[in-house]
């Protein structure tokens, strides 16, 4: 009976082990491992938006957790629409300029492997439009966020992306066209969300009492440090997916690429702790786990072409640079929630840098760094203005801030009317959700 | 019937401690010290070293535990006829008189000042003068505002009059964005969750002012 017969791809993946020749002559059983390929690590990449939802509501206080929650569950749902309408054809279409994608918009009708590629970069669009949303926690309306994240992802992401990695179906980008490299999107997907992050703290302003009339910092701790670290556990988990799978096919160099994700990841919350030790300070969960991420976020752009080495020495600089840029942050009055500016954007464009100085067999060469330094240095100039527009275009047209009385309540009851926590409702600083 | 807070407190221990207290604290702040121990340690017994040891902490006394234990211990067994007096209390609300919803603001907001001026007296003192000028710019009649102004400027009783639960609602957010801006969200979160476990405990419709 024929529903009873393995998948093709498990086939295929089964034959792949057993027959190396067999699947290099045959083009289809090779199309139909990449595309397993393709799909399998863009679930992983998918479930790093549970990671991110952990992450982000566990540092928030009780009060906000559905909000955070609600945010990066609608987001991805609102980004893969757009990214299918828009994004994708702005990404990844006929880029005869250098500068933008003219074509496959709202894909229909077309090939397999079109389909594939659409689902598996649907989950870096939405990746780079949720990490806003972590550091604008706690006082952005709902509706707004929305918007602005879907905005995100089907035009300021894609724009910049087609500069990069455009494109699949004729022309390149012209920052690819210079040698910009950025394997799987430290730039791309993490710095972009990053500067996306910075316009939109600076837009919202600060939390209600998070920084005293003398420039005190107040510590606004989050509620669940056990979501926090499962989160964390998650989004690197997922990281093997989202790099592993850039390859966009089953091949040899994954090995390679996933050992470096590790060790970026390892390294990164070494660096964080190593840090805090030096400086006397405590030993944090909450920066250890964004440390560790750090270490992701810098590994992206180099992974498939540093050496292990230089990926832990990579992921070691971003620990320390991580804590550094939330410092930074504080002292400019920014209240990021969960450090998404420092983790992301800084260290995003830190790991951009470094796939530039290390490049297995052909290290420091100031050509290629350069290049990259212009790729940075594009990202921000782009991201920052357009994100910074459009927040305050937003915050003007239906307004961006939620009221006061809104923070006192918290945004699970004032936006969504549901609390994550209804056993606890006598700590409720609301009326009685009915 | 009067409604005051420390009418559960005997009155002989009452003025015992008080006459402890005052040896020790300011006198603005031992209604604030009684109402601790009324709350926190009274009902169980054997709780008087665990008090002196808060005092200590709170108020960042410079005598030692131990002293504070004696002195405290030597005014509870001084003989009945020397202790002065209680003090009355800083409000007493003639609780029958008071709408339902305006005895609920008034015990929420001196719960809640009552704590924020433990933390910061002059910083609570502002608050309760920049909610006075907000009722100041309301469109309340006369009566029925000067006698809230005067209660939040602490010269006058509560007051006995309705009030428009939006305007009661601005009051005590007000009030919250005061301890936020003092002392940060996070003491602002306990604070005012802490005030109204209290308002609660004594009066109806404190959800209705959130």
């Amino acid at each position: 009976m024929s529903s009873r017969r393995p998948p093709r791809f498990v086939l295929a993946l089964l034959l792949c082990g057993l027959s190396p020749g067999a699947f290099a002559a045959d083009p289809e059983l090779r199309a139909a491992i990449d595309t397993a390929w393709l799909v399998l690590t863009g679930a992983l990449v998918f479930f790093m938006q549970a990671g991110f939802a952990l992450v982000e509501s566990g540092m928030a206080r009780t009060k906000n957790a559905v909000n955070v929650l609600m945010k990066n569950y609608t987001d991805c749902c609102f980004g893969a629409l757009a990214f299918w309408v828009l994004g994708y054809g702005l990404m990844f279409g006929a880029n005869p300029s250098g500068w933008i994608g003219t074509d496959h918009f709202l894909l229909w009708g077309a090939a397999h492997m079109d389909y594939s590629l659409l689902f598996f970069q649907c989950m870096f669009a939405a990746t780079a439009a949720t990490i806003v949303s972590g550091a604008m926690a706690e006082r952005t309306h709902y509706w707004a966020y929305i918007l602005a994240s879907t905005l995100t992802t089907a035009l300021i992401y894609p724009v910049f992306g087609s500069w990069a990695w455009g494109s699949l179906y004729g022309g390149s980008g012209w920052l690819k066209q210079l040698g910009f490299t950025d394997f799987a999107g430290s730039t791309v997907v993490h710095s972009v969300g990053g500067w996306c992050a910075l316009a939109g703290i600076m837009v919202l302003g600060p939390r209600l009492g998070r920084f005293g009339q003398h420039g005190e910092v107040r510590p606004i701790p989050g509620h669940n440090m056990t979501s926090v670290a499962l989160g964390g556990f998650i989004l690197w988990l997922g990281w093997f997916g989202f790099n592993g799978g850039s390859t966009a096919m089953a091949d040899v160099s994954v090995g390679r690429i996933v050992l470096n994700t590790h060790f970026g990841a390892a390294a990164g919350a070494v660096g964080v702790l190593l840090t805090q030790a030096l400086l006397g300070r405590p030993i944090l969960l909450s920066a250890t786990v964004n440390g560790s991420l750090a270490g992701l976020v810098s590994i992206t752009a180099g992974c498939a072409t540093m050496e292990p080495g230089h990926a832990a020495l990579t992921g070691l600089v971003a620990g320390t640079l991580m804590l550094a840029g939330e410092a930074l942050l504080l002292r400019l009055r920014l209240d990021d929630v969960v450090g998404a500016v420092s983790v992301h954007g800084l260290c995003g464009a830190w790991g951009t840098l470094a796939a530039g100085l290390f490049v297995a067999g052909q290290d420091f060469d100031l050509q290629r760094v350069l290049v990259q330094a212009i790729g940075i240095g594009a990202a921000f100039l782009w991201t920052f203005p357009v994100a910074w527009i459009m927040f305050k275009a937003i915050d003007t047209l239906i307004g961006l801030r939620a009221g006061g009385i809104a923070e006192q309540r918290g945004l699970d009851y004032s936006e969504h009317y549901e609390s994550a926590y209804p056993e606890f409702e006598a700590e409720a600083l609301h009326e009685e959700i009915r | 019937m009067a409604f005051d807070a420390s009418a559960s407190i005997p009155v002989t221990r009452d003025s015992a401690l008080i006459e402890g207290l005052r040896r020790l604290l300011p006198a603005e702040q031992v209604p604030l010290a009684l109402r601790l121990w009324e709350e926190e340690y009274s009902a169980r017994p054997g709780t008087l070293r665990a008090y002196a040891d808060r005092l200590v902490r709170d108020y960042a006394l410079s005598q030692p535990l131990r002293d504070v234990h004696r002195l405290l211990v030597q005014h509870l067994f001084l003989p009945q006829t020397t202790a002065r007096p209680a003090p009355p209390p800083p409000v007493v609300v003639p609780a029958a008189e008071l709408p339902p919803l305006t005895r609920a603001f008034v015990e929420l907001l001196e719960e809640l000042f009552a704590r924020f001026a433990q933390s910061d007296a002059d910083a609570a003192g502002m608050t309760r003068h920049d909610l006075a000028d907000r009722v100041l710019a309301s469109s309340l009649e006369r009566p029925q505002r000067d006698a809230l102004i005067a209660w939040l400027e602490q010269s006058g009783p509560a007051p006995v009059h309705d009030y428009p639960p939006k305007l009661l609602r601005a009051l005590v957010h007000l009030s919250y964005v005061g301890v936020c801006n003092a002392l940060g969200p996070l003491p602002a979160d306990r604070l005012l969750a802490a005030a109204i476990r209290y308002a609660e405990y004594h009066t109806e419709g404190v959800r209705q002012l959130l």
